[in-house]
């Protein structure tokens, strides 16, 4: 760590965002990482930029298209800056996540964003099915997998998935998020999932909860 | 409203949109693919019959009761009809199954697909003229058009389609104008086949989704033009977007009615609404899978409640259809608790 956060660079950050202002946005960026460091400047700054702006769609304060707008800017810097391959990326857990029986890629975007922008290493298993995803985690290399879907349907064929996981006992937490799940409190439960995410930014903390460690 | 004579379907409806009680609350089951079921068919082979379609429209309000017939049959139709795949599956509502506009460039040769040659669209108007011989004036059929501004989230991918928004917008002006001529001719010919209204979903509209100043600068004027060459009423539904915030909007746009998310307060509602655009909503179709006949009754009684008084109101599910998981049972407690509880004028709901 080279620096410490300043709520100052924080409002600085959100308003170049919400206004969708490229170049504001690179100055400000390129001034905390100079400043912080990358990882610290994603983890510390980014990321709780990413939380208020996630915090104020929930509230209905913002929309959708300045969430996802939001998180495709800053991900484009952060990848400059931290390559997808790049060694300071976290890798454990190993977190995968993909649309699961679903074309609408929208909510898959923003949690890669959301990861990405918050240091980790992140494998987009792209569109699944539900035979992809049950041969995906039979492999033993995702620990923590993301789905994300916007139909109803789909939501309810997460069940199926869940319990070939129970019932094989794999080592693998899923985690689900989508308009069914916001409309419906309990349908992560139903589903058998170990949490839901009501906006992209809550994947860093939901990935910490359901395995019990830092990521 | 005194009398003791039921009133038709359409008389209710009729009467609740120009603000007066009818004899109860009026109330849409929207529904689309349980039509199937009701005919013991696969949802795709149901989708692919127009008499079907009419038919299994008909059972449903036989068996409900409810105050409409629905002509709306899945949300890919319209992508559909510009060339894309749709994925039919065995319990729930198809799917676009590929995007038309792959590649920004695809947009300059979009073309606007001829509504009376295209078998997707000439079979739903086929279903429209069944129901409409079938129901005549007894009961408003309801014809249902995919905004231009919402469908390239189907063209094109959501994604996609909100770079294009922030980014190429002669690219965006062209293809509202095709699909605003889209929208007219497709919206025009249900009327012509019979039916009495259009539902303009509009779910990209919702503040959830854009800003209001998008909203008013993209959004609004393509839902005036279009609307404004619709020839017969027209509701604005979000699918449970919020809508709240563009009530004024919404009336400045000509529509008569909109659709409310089960994530607002449908007292707020109808007062932001009131003598001004009737409200539809706004049970929740998603927990609805697991109402016990308490729960619908209890859902029933709060929207009455909250909105039904004065008229103005119909209830409704909140996303403009009913997924195919919720049980008929579940569809009979919501109509049975309307006949219980919707009678006007409306007492004490206890």
């Amino acid at each position: 760590m080279t620096g410490v956060r300043s709520d100052e660079q924080v409002d600085a950050l959100q308003a170049a965002l919400l206004a969708v202002d490229r170049g504001l946005v690179r100055k400000v960026f390129m001034a905390g990482v100079n400043t912080l460091g990358p990882v610290e400047f994603m983890e510390n700054v980014v990321m709780t930029v990413m939380d208020r702006i996630g915090e104020r769609w929930e509230a209905g304060e913002l929309s959708l298209s300045q969430v996802y707008m939001a998180g495709r800017i800053c991900e484009e810097l952060s990848l400059s800056v931290l390559p997808e391959s790049h060694a300071d990326r976290r890798s454990d857990p190993s977190v995968a996540l993909g649309v699961f029986e679903d074309r609408h890629q929208l909510g898959k975007q923003l949690v890669h964003s959301v990861l990405r922008n918050g240091g980790c290493r992140v494998h987009d298993l792209g569109r699944l099915t539900l035979h992809d995803a049950i041969a995906t985690v039979r492999t033993g290399t995702v620990e923590v997998l993301l789905l994300s879907c916007l139909m109803v349907s789909s939501a309810l064929r997460i069940e199926r998935l869940c319990a070939a996981i129970h019932a094989e006992s794999l080592p693998v937490k899923v985690i689900v998020g989508g308009a069914p799940f916001r409309f419906d409190e309990n349908l992560w439960r139903e589903v058998g999932a170990d949490a839901m995410g009501r906006t992209a930014s809550q994947a860093l903390t939901l990935i910490d909860t359901v395995t019990g460690v830092g990521v | 409203m005194s009398s003791t004579t039921p009133m038709t379907s359409l008389q209710r409806v009729l009467t609740t949109l120009s603000f007066q009680e009818g004899d109860r609350v009026p109330f849409f089951l929207l529904l689309t693919t349980h039509g199937a079921r009701a005919l013991g068919m696969s949802i795709r082979d149901y989708f692919g019959d127009a008499e079907a379609i009419a038919e299994g429209q008909c059972r449903m309000r036989e068996r409900y009761g409810h105050d409409c017939l629905y002509a709306f049959t899945y949300a890919a139709l319209e992508v559909e009809a510009m060339g894309a795949h749709v994925d039919f599956i065995d319990d729930g509502p198809p799917n676009a199954g590929s995007l038309v506009i792959e590649r920004l460039e695809d947009i300059d040769t979009l073309a606007v697909p001829d509504v009376y040659s295209t078998s997707c669209l000439t079979r739903s108007l086929t279903a429209i003229r069944t129901m409409k011989t079938r129901v005549q004036d007894d009961a408003p059929i309801i014809g249902v058009v995919m905004s231009p501004f919402s469908l390239p989230v189907m063209q094109m991918g959501f994604a996609s389609y909100l770079d294009l928004l922030h980014g190429d917008r002669a690219r965006f002006d062209r293809l509202m104008e095709v699909n605003t001529e889209f929208c007219v001719r497709w919206a025009n010919a249900q009327l012509d086949a019979g039916a009495t209204a259009i539902c303009y979903f509009d779910p990209v509209s919702s503040p959830d989704t854009i800003p209001r100043d998008i909203y008013r600068e993209l959004s609004y004027p393509t839902a005036c033009r279009t609307i404004g060459e619709i020839h017969g009423p027209v509701a604005t539904h979000f699918a449970s977007g919020r809508c709240l915030g563009l009530v004024d909007s919404v009336v400045g746009t000509k529509s008569i009615m909109i659709g409310t998310s089960s994530l607002e307060d449908l007292v707020k509602a109808k007062k932001q609404c009131a003598g001004k655009l009737t409200v539809l909503g706004n049970l929740d179709g998603i927990s609805m899978r697991r109402w016990s006949k308490d729960d619908a009754e209890g859902e029933v009684k709060r929207a009455i409640g909250a909105a039904a008084s004065g008229g103005g109101f119909v209830l409704s599910d909140n996303h403009g259809e009913i997924h195919y998981s919720v049980d008929e049972s579940t569809l009979d407690h919501i109509a049975d608790a309307v006949r219980t509880w919707g009678g006007y004028p409306i007492g004490r709901l206890s």
